[in-house]
């Protein structure tokens, strides 16, 4: 709005010095005022490293900008390391480019903007498994990139029915809250979740060995300290031989074997992430931490390991979401 | 109980090879543990290092996410292979814990493990005396006092080392600052060390390997050259202790005087020398002994002659003695013969002549038919009975003195017995008893003279026997002989008679003249044979009749 002030002031002074018509600076004021509307709100796009999934997210949210006029001014890359962040922020910190909000894509990215930050606007997304991580912070807000247990929950019992007992290999120092959210949400459909800690990769083909008789199925958390590229292939083995599906919450998984996964439209989060970017540039305010789970989803399937292990997904769940079907 | 030397020598050995070998087992035990715990800093050290180098452990400490310590955690335990990690502490730069974790089994305060005034303190050069440098170019480790649970009683090692920030600008940074490639920028205020990290290692697997050290490796290689060393240590004991035992055994063989054999020690050292001097000594003493020996095998030779001429002398001197006793007795029969003779003439013919007056006598009176004839005729039987009595003594001496030579012929001893026991009347109170055999040899005798002899010997028994008793007679057979036993239960004879009782003239009964035992022996000698005599006083005797065989 200072913007507008400014030109506002200056067509007087134009109006008096130079004795333009009124029109002239009416359309002065006008021109004055799209730019105002148009450059006003600047963004800089933190992305932790290149993965398709940023792109996808930002692809979104640079869309959702333009339709919201708001100005993406850069998309920054870490590649990985902290010291490439830290001069990034450092550089818009420090200096009269200083953008009106950061949207902060992956982890690094997020922590760092959390850590560096304090009074500038800052949505994350991306985060896998953001809980993890202590992002709350009065001037952040993000968009989560897992959909809430609830709906994936009560989308697995719609899509292979009701189960008695489902197997999670967690590690509690990574999912532990997770697990104990999904404990919840399980037993209120009815269904006992038999958790198994571990504490490293290795340890997962003894836990799989102690539940996998007693389970219907084997719940996939997002824990990194569990799937590891061999892990997947014994719990993938070991389910199987069972007859035991596997549910996921990433299509990465049900590409590689898992029966289903349901998982965020990626794009879409990007997208949220700008509605949510113009409404605090809008000067909407959000309470500290504020985080908001993605509204559109996938729900992925993999006909062959269902064929395998003898399962359909219903009806219902073709109808009322979008299913992606592997391979 | 005695020792051997080999016992002593083997006992001895074994019981100081043991306690080497247990003193030797300890200091290796104590060395082993003193190299475990040495490799246990190591392992820390590098742990620490490791972890405190790590970048997501500076980013975690740099943008205060404890998240971003799982990996790094992870990564941590999966090199704790030894499952030595007690304990892992990142610490703020004030010292606050930014996350701790720690074993199950681990109970302890662990704030007192590290002195946050310390911690400060090591950010300042001047209390780097607790900071060590395990490795070059590497963070500064601070190393703290090992510390034990009170609890637990475990010893953990505990190491620390700050995180320091990275500070400068790698050389392919500054040329691509310097050629525009990249902008420059101020850095922020950024302290030099972002945090600490502090991993504790117990100390209990120290223990647990050690054992499996001691088991595995420093007991049996004790054990085996504890064993090597009986074995051999046997070998040695029996080398030097066989010869010894030779020498000992071969000692008392010598002592017992054995000295045909000799010791075979061919060991060529001071033991063969004693060996070598034994035998020496062996042989000199067998020398002494077999010429001692040759001495007395004379001596023995001689004193068997002596022996032997001796017994000769005994011999005849008995043989002269008995020839002397027999020319007595002879003397005195042939004296007695002749008296008792000379008597028997002299008396023959008044005694006849008595006789015949007698019988004259009695006749004139029967047949005169005298007063009070009767009487007379007592009288004169008396005297006739006394006449008749002399004259049989006097034909007794005459028979004695006149003894023909014996006509012997084969005869049956137990049908002379018979015919003589049909010849004498035996008292009623007297039991004879005849165990005399059927199948006896014949014997060279003249039976009316042997018969007469055990007549005599019969009758002396019943005359022993006033009171009664029993006579028992048998027989028996011996080398040529056969002997005839008459023992009878009666008074018997005193010692210092009986070896009078074969002498002429010698009697111990009133009516007797001490004829019959000597004409008895003096037909007896005729036969060839013997006739001895046993009595006891009291008991009774036992006369033996020993007479030839028909061969």
């Amino acid at each position: 709005m200072s913007f507008l002030a400014f030109f506002y002031i200056l067509a007087h002074i134009a109006f008096i010095l130079f004795r333009l018509p009124h029109f002239i600076i009416t359309l002065i004021l006008c021109l004055s005022l799209t730019v105002t509307l148009f450059a006003d709100d600047t963004v800089v796009i933190l992305r932790s490293q290149e993965l398709s999934a940023y792109d996808m997210a930002i692809d979104g949210f640079v869309k959702e900008c333009k339709l919201k006029n708001i100005d993406v001014k850069s998309i920054e890359d870490m590649r990985g390391k902290l010291t490439n962040g830290r001069k990034v922020i450092a550089k818009y910190t420090n200096s009269d480019k200083k953008p009106d909000l950061f949207l902060a894509v992956g982890v690094l990215a997020a922590t760092l903007a959390k850590k560096s930050i304090k009074d500038t606007p800052v949505i994350f997304c991306m985060v896998v498994n953001y809980r993890r991580f202590n992002l709350s912070a009065p001037n952040i807000t993000g968009i989560a990139s897992e959909v809430s247990e609830e709906k994936v929950i009560n989308i697995y019992k719609q899509a292979i029915g009701q189960l008695n007992s489902v197997g999670v290999i967690y590690d509690p120092f990574k999912t532990k809250e997770m697990i104990a959210s999904g404990r919840k949400y399980f037993s209120a459909i009815g269904t006992e979740l038999k958790g198994v800690g571990v504490k490293s990769s290795g340890q997962v083909k003894n836990a799989l060995a102690k539940i996998i008789d007693d389970i219907d199925a084997l719940w996939l958390v997002p824990d990194s300290t569990v799937i590891s590229r061999e892990s997947f292939r014994t719990l993938y083995n070991g389910a199987l031989k069972k007859r035991v599906p596997i549910l996921s919450t990433s299509d990465v998984f049900v590409k590689a074997g898992a029966l289903i996964g349901v998982y965020p439209d990626y794009h879409n989060i990007g997208v949220e992430a700008g509605r949510m970017a113009s409404m605090i540039l809008g000067g909407v305010e959000f309470e500290p931490g504020y985080v908001r789970y993605p509204d559109k989803i996938d729900i992925g399937v993999n006909l062959e390991t269902a064929s395998k292990i003898k399962l359909k997904i219903s009806k219902e769940t073709y109808e009322q979401h979008h299913v992606v079907e592997f391979p | 109980m005695r020792f051997g030397l080999k016992i002593k020598f083997t006992l001895f050995t074994s019981l100081l090879i043991l306690v080497l070998g247990v003193v030797s087992s300890v200091y290796f035990a104590v060395q082993t543990k003193m190299m475990l715990e040495d490799e246990l800093k190591k392992l820390g050290s590098s742990f620490v290092v490791q972890f405190a180098m790590d970048e997501e452990v500076r980013s975690a400490l740099y943008l205060e996410q404890t998240a971003f310590l799982d990996t790094p955690l992870n990564r941590l335990r999966e090199l704790d292979v030894e499952d030595e990690l007690a304990y892992c502490r990142v610490l703020m730069p004030n010292g606050e814990v930014f996350r701790e974790e720690r074993d199950g089994s681990v109970a302890i305060d662990l704030d007192n493990v590290l002195n946050i005034d310390d911690l400060s303190s090591v950010r300042e050069p001047k209390v780097s005396r607790f900071v060590v440098r395990p490795l070059e170019n590497v963070n500064e480790i601070v190393y703290s006092d090992t510390f034990r649970s009170k609890r637990l009683k475990e010893i953990f090692y505990d190491f620390l080392a700050p995180v320091f920030d990275k500070k400068g600008i790698a050389e392919e940074e500054f040329a691509r600052i310097l050629s525009r490639g990249d902008t420059f920028v101020a850095s922020e205020d950024v302290p030099d060390i972002l945090g600490y990290v502090q991993v504790g290692l117990s100390s209990a697997q120290i223990n647990s390997k050690l054992w499996k050290i001691l088991l595995k490796g420093i007991v049996p290689l004790s054990l085996i050259t504890i064993l090597g060393g009986f074995w051999v240590l046997y070998f040695i004991a029996k080398r030097i202790a066989n010869p010894l035992s030779k020498l000992v055994g071969m000692t008392s063989r010598v002592a017992k005087g054995d000295l045909e054999h000799k010791v075979y020690v061919k060991t060529g050292d001071e033991i063969g020398v004693l060996a070598e001097s034994f035998n020496h000594m062996i042989i000199d003493l067998k020398k002494q002994r077999d010429d001692k020996e040759h001495v007395m095998m004379e001596l023995r030779d001689v004193n068997k002659e002596l022996a032997k001429s001796n017994n000769a002398l005994i011999k005849t001197n008995d043989q002269l003695k008995d020839a002397q006793e027999q020319i007595i007795r002879s003397e005195k029969l042939a004296a007695a013969g002749q008296l008792a003779s000379s008597i028997a003439h002299e008396l023959r013919t008044p005694i006849g002549a008595i006789k015949n007056s007698i019988y004259f006598i009695k006749r004139k009176i029967v047949r005169e038919q005298m007063h009070d004839a009767d009487s007379f005729v007592k009288l004169i039987d008396i005297v006739n009975n006394e006449a008749e009595r002399s004259a049989k003594i006097i034909t007794n001496l005459l028979g004695f003195t006149q003894t023909s030579k014996p006509s012997v012929a084969p005869n049956s001893v137990k049908h002379v017995i018979e015919e003589t026991l049909l010849r004498v009347k035996t008292p009623e109170s007297i039991r004879i008893i005849n165990d005399v055999n059927d199948d006896l040899p014949k014997v060279l005798i003249d039976s009316l003279q042997v018969g007469q002899v055990f007549l005599n010997i019969i009758q002396n028994s019943y005359q022993a026997m006033p009171g009664g008793g029993s006579l028992r007679i048998s027989t028996s057979q011996s080398d040529k002989f056969v002997n005839v036993k008459f023992e009878d239960s009666g008074v018997g004879i005193s010692g210092k008679l009986i070896n009078k009782i074969f002498d002429p003239l010698f009697t111990t009964k009133a009516g007797g003249i001490g004829l019959g035992l000597a004409f008895s022996s003096n037909v007896i000698k005729r036969h060839g044979g013997d006739i001895t005599v046993r009595s006891v006083e009291g008991k009774g005797t036992v006369f033996t009749v020993s007479l030839l065989m028909v061969i």
